[in-house]
């Protein structure tokens, strides 16, 4: 069976990490221990002391340079799916230096991450991919979370690598951000294959919209100041739907459906040119099961529902990469979509929606039905269907270009410079900036009709016919 | 008779193939039923769950079986084998082999079959006690039990070709690709005559066009005495898969290599022919495959022809490919079906004869693959000038005309009766039309959309009551009678290309002019080789090509092409094709480009319906997307670098965009 490897690095990294091994247990609550759906992730070994003769453990490697969010996974019940050899852990943290995760950490633990992967490996089949999910924003998902991108690029080239990274909020509260921002995406642009970058904002707002904020007075609960700071900004919520983002992403490959979608053809279709491979993604807002407004949306196999979820996805609403993919304040330029249902949707449906939808994109005028769907018999638990949004496109360029601005305005002062050079020469961030410069214009070029020079457009000439006219 | 051998790769291939087999099954199977009784176990037709109503026909229809029922058994056990053992009883096992790179899809199909037949065998018991006295019921379950996987003919592994037809292609490979032609030798062993190998899978996606390709090609090398068809299914225009077109060319320029036959089926046909005939508003997958494989059905099903003196001879989908597909540069078929009402409806239809045999033919001709679509095709073919049905009808009152009247957008008829100078006005003006094409290419286009289609040779078959003497009497014998009377073929009937139809009888005008065109456009052929083999080396190497040499070049072939298309009415290579076509007609002793055969099986349930499978231009839409819309992305060099990744570079790329190019032209020049 195919099987997947999740590394989970940094605290924010490992919180989705546990939400998503959560969500992912709860979603395999049905499955039997036998079913191959199970060995994409898990993975049964013999117990040394439980009673029954199998335990099962997941295929995860948890990596944090400090000990407490780890120590709280190990804690809690979800403890049970790691060994000990999957933990790699300091105590001092990276204090959100990228330099200090990537430069200092990095080459420290080089022996103890190939050690924990190569354990990992050692039980997969056939391996089909990496999981990585870290922010940028702080030291250690963004320094060491690249480092072991690195690595993973350099000992196992022909697997696929997928990063899930959170983007810092534009409030963030770590004030090197930007530049651990910027030094990541650069690692991300040339060593990830897939990248499904999420915005801490977006996520929040995806949050409020599904879990309103009580506001009325008969149900209010006396909450202090402090509780409702906590409550607003608690990252569980926000940590759920980036779990709930990944198992939809993987669920066409380990359940059964009328059309299934491969982890590794995601990459296939939704990456035209190598180094354009960040796909912004969407969700369908998730309803309050009580609204009664709802309920006639709630049956089965209806369309109106998956047209509901659809408007989610297209609109402002579902989107968690932060910026809307299709509709930004200048037109978008499309390079390639995907639509993966889950649940119960009737093949027709989908198409007619997915017909509707490529109305509204602006797709570029070689590939005008850049368009990939999937369909996945068993739906997220607490759903009856859902529906997700991949969209490479030219926005993309807007949430770059806001990130590299932010970063620009401190690196033009030379603001914070210092505790980077403690570790690095200042011409690898010049060069980290570079390249994330060229990647804003390559993704405001396809706007214009431009595309990155490939070995077809220099070897091929553009009047060559190539085939007898017809 | 032949036995045929399923290969089934990929999500698409093995979905479609169950639904194939279970519709075989039901056809050949439960005829054995129709002695007994008219309402056969209650069971049995729940368990299977999409029985057709062929098995609910009346008992009228059982004194049309007259076969004896060792011929039935011999075309059943053309499908499925017969497995006999001490411990399980009689099975039948299909002859399918069933290869993926994930094993999901087949576990789905192989858990289902055995749910269903499982649901049989249980009920079975309870029968016998039940009705003791529908013994014959029983004993014919006993004698055709419910069909069943071989698990020894499928090969699968892990991780998925990912859309990528250059990873499916090159996955088959080391033990794997042993695997699987292990799993083919065994059935082809298995099998009491030389069987035909049917190839069933998609374009679109990785391992359906990839594999499917590479366990052709491999198979026509390994096992060349066999013959061999792709069923080949292509994905919704609006796109499956972003890469589905890179992935269509890739697979058909290597199959129409190496295949005898394809035949190419559309997702976006069943979805139409669902919604529109079949009253199923929002169809589902299954019902996708329900149609689609109503489609091949028939094509599986025994057949007799009238037109021998001897009173029947039998025809198998064998003998139809032979006949279809007898020459390498024409190797797409395409299948129409006609009725295609909703099964509720099926009661309240009388369809005639003779308008079914209308409907088939308009069918044919505008290239619409639903009955309802006509009427569109029409209008459209109607916006060219002198394209429109009606002007078929008038031109079928002259005295003679040939195919290119009607394509060519100037929309004159021409007279090909006169000897030597009238032919030579025929040339010029084909020489006209053809440029014509070439200038204004609105006109172009609107062909392109619809123009009339032309076709090569096509059997037409016709299922149910009484049609063996509807063809034999009325519809041959008009044919022949009028191709007595004025020397030619009715046009109504078809239309046929016109060195078919000026050949037929004999070595007609028209004909002495081909010839040394012939050998011009070869040499065309082979200068424009050069440019791509000049291309492809450099590609290759890694050089650009210095676009002023490639701009010389290709300004020296334009005049070429130009001299190529004003001596237009010769095809390339189309002398071998009437030689091929003429031993062929001399051995069979039919000397006209259809086939009419007919049969008494109640085709899904219909009492009537025709069926034709044909040689002709109505696949060109799918092939000329596939072609433009990658050369689109191809000049863009957008995907190309998975393509490398796994061993396809830009001259691979070039050469399938040649070769499927070369298809388009040949079949365009028909």
């Amino acid at each position: 069976m195919r099987e997947v490897v999740s590394l989970h690095v940094g605290q924010c990294g490992n919180q989705v990490g546990s939400a998503f091994w959560n969500l992912m247990l709860l979603e395999h609550e049905q499955t039997p221990d036998t079913d191959p759906a199970l060995s994409s992730f898990f993975h049964f070994e013999p117990s040394k002391t439980s009673r029954s003769s199998h335990v099962m453990k997941a295929r995860a490697l948890l990596v944090d340079m400090e000990c407490g969010p780890l120590n709280e996974t190990m804690r809690s019940p979800l403890g049970a799916l790691f060994d000990d050899a999957q933990y790699i852990m300091d105590v001092s943290g990276a204090g959100n230096n990228f330099a200090q995760g990537y430069y200092f950490y990095g080459p420290q633990y080089h022996e103890r991450f190939m050690a924990g992967i190569h354990n990992n490996l050692e039980k997969c089949d056939s391996l089909q991919g990496f999981f990585l999910t870290h922010s940028l924003g702080g030291g250690t998902g963004s320094g060491v979370g690249s480092y072991i991108l690195h690595l993973l690029a350099d000992e196992f080239p022909k697997i696929t690598r997928f990063s899930t990274c959170v983007y810092p909020s534009d409030d963030g509260d770590v004030i090197t951000a930007p530049y651990n921002t910027m030094l990541a995406t650069r690692e991300l642009i040339q060593s990830a294959d897939c990248v499904f970058p999420l915005n801490n904002s977006s996520l929040f707002s995806f949050n409020q919209l599904e879990n309103p904020p009580k506001t009325d007075a008969a149900n209010a609960q006396p909450l202090s100041a402090m509780e409702r700071k906590s409550k607003s900004r608690g990252f569980e919520g926000v940590n759920n739907i980036a779990a709930r983002m990944l198992c939809h992403l993987t669920s066409s490959s380990r359940f059964h459906g009328e059309m299934n979608v491969d982890i590794n053809e995601i990459y296939t279709n939704l990456v035209p040119f190598p180094r354009m491979h960040f796909l912004m993604t969407a969700l369908n807002v998730r309803h309050p099961a009580t609204s009664q407004t709802q309920k006639h949306l709630r049956t089965d196999h209806s369309r109106p529902a998956l047209q509901r979820a659809f408007a989610d996805i297209l609109g402002a609403r579902g989107q968690l990469s932060g910026g809307n993919s299709i509709h930004s304040d200048r037109p978008t330029t499309m390079l390639s979509s995907a639509f993966l249902a889950r649940g119960k949707v009737a093949l027709s449906d989908l198409v007619h929606c997915v017909e509707g939808a490529q109305k509204n994109m602006n797709f570029p005028e070689w590939n005008q039905d850049a368009c990939k769907i999937g369909m996945c018999r068993t739906a997220s638990p607490g759903e009856e269907m859902g529906v997700m949004g991949m969209y490479n496109s030219s926005a993309f360029a807007n949430i770059l270009g806001r990130d590299l601005s932010n970063f620009q305005r401190l690196f033009r002062k030379k603001a914070m410079l210092h505790h980077y050079t403690e570790y690095v020469e200042e011409e690898v961030v010049r060069e980290a900036e570079q390249e994330v410069v060229e990647l804003v214009a390559d993704y405001q070029a396809i706007e214009n009709g431009r595309y990155p020079v490939t070995e077809v457009t220099t070897s091929v000439p553009a009047d060559f016919p190539l085939y007898p006219p017809f | 008779m032949a036995n045929y051998v399923m290969v089934a790769a990929g999500q698409c291939g093995n979905q479609l193939c169950y639904e194939l087999m279970n519709q075989i099954d039901q056809h050949l199977a439960p005829d054995m039923y129709q002695h007994s009784d008219a309402g056969p176990s209650a069971s049995s037709s729940n368990a299977k769950n999409k029985k057709s109503p062929a098995h609910k026909m009346p008992t009228t229809s059982s004194a049309l079986m007259t076969e004896p029922s060792e011929d039935q058994q011999l075309l059943y056990e053309a499908f499925f084998r017969q497995h006999k053992s001490v411990q399980a009883g009689t099975k039948s096992l299909a002859r399918i082999v069933s290869l993926d790179t994930e094993p999901k899809v087949i576990d789905d199909c192989v858990v289902r079959r055995k749910q269903a037949a499982g649901a049989l065998s249980s009920s079975s018991p309870n029968s016998k006690k039940q009705k003791a006295a529908a013994l014959t019921s029983s004993a014919a379950e006993a004698f055709y039990p419910p069909w069943q996987y071989d698990t020894k003919s499928i090969a699968f592994r892990h991780g998925g070709a990912g859309n990528n037809w250059s990873l499916g292609y090159s996955l088959a490979q080391g033990d794997f690709l042993d695997t699987i032609l292990n799993c083919i030798r065994r059935q082809l062993e298995l099998a009491d005559t030389t069987p035909h190998l049917v190839f069933c899978h998609s374009l679109a996606g990785g391992t359906g066009s990839g594999l499917g390709t590479r366990v052709t090609e491999c198979a026509v090398e390994e096992f060349p005495e066999c013959l061999t068809t792709n069923i080949v299914v292509a994905p919704y225009h609006f796109g499956e898969v972003v890469v589905q077109h890179y992935n269509a060319l890739l697979c058909l320029s290597k199959i129409q290599a190496c295949s005898q036959s394809v035949i190419l089926l559309e997702n976006q046909m069943a979805q139409v022919l669902c919604q529109q005939m079949r009253g199923i508003e929002r169809p589902t997958l299954s019902d996708l495959n329900c149609v689609l494989a109503n489609h091949i059905t028939p094509l599986f099903l025994p057949k007799v022809t009238s037109r021998s003196p001897f009173a029947t001879i039998r025809h198998h989908f064998s003998d139809d490919i032979i006949f279809l597909a007898s020459h390498p540069a024409y190797r797409f078929l395409n299948i129409k079906l006609t009725p295609q009402t909703s099964k509720q409806s099926v009661d309240f239809t009388f369809d005639q004869w003779p308008a079914l045999f209308k409907t088939i033919q308009r069918m044919q001709l505008s290239g619409a693959y639903s009955e309802r679509n006509i009427v569109s095709h029409i209008k459209r073919l109607g916006l060219i000038p002198g394209t429109s049905l009606a002007s078929i009808h008038e031109a079928d009152d002259m005295s003679q005309h040939t195919i290119a009247s009607y394509a060519s957008p100037i929309g004159h008829v021409r007279s090909r009766s006169g000897p030597g100078p009238a032919a030579a006005a025929a040339a010029n003006t084909a020489s006209a039309s053809m440029a014509h094409w070439n200038v204004s290419s609105p006109s172009q286009e609107a062909l392109k959309q619809g123009g009339m289609i032309r076709s090569l040779a096509s059997v037409i078959s016709c299922h149910g009551e009484s049609a063996s003497s509807y063809v034999s009497d009325s519809f041959l014998s008009q044919m022949e009678q009028q191709q007595r009377q004025k020397g030619r073929l009715p046009v109504e009937v078809l239309l046929y290309s016109s060195s078919i139809s000026s050949n037929t009888g004999g070595h007609g005008p028209g004909h002495g002019g081909g010839r040394p065109s012939l050998s011009r456009s070869g040499s065309r052929h082979t200068h424009m080789e050069e440019d791509y083999r000049h291309l492809a080396a450099a590609a290759a190497a890694g050089t650009p090509v210095s676009p002023p040499s490639v701009r010389q070049s290709t300004s020296s072939s334009l005049p070429t092409h130009d001299t190529a298309a004003s001596a237009a009415t010769a095809l390339p290579l189309f002398d071998e094709y009437i030689a091929a076509h003429h031993a062929l007609v001399a051995q069979s002793g039919i000397d006209t480009p259809i086939h009419c055969h007919h049969s008494r099986f109640l085709l899904h349930g219909y009492q009537r319906s025709v069926h034709v499978m044909a040689n002709d231009q109505s696949m060109l839409p799918i092939l000329r997307r596939a072609t433009m819309k990658s050369e689109h992305m191809f000049r863009t060099g957008a995907y190309v670098h998975q393509y490398a990744m796994y061993g396809v570079d830009t001259a691979d790329f070039v050469q399938a965009f040649y070769d499927i190019g070369s298809v388009i032209q040949n079949y365009e020049q028909l």
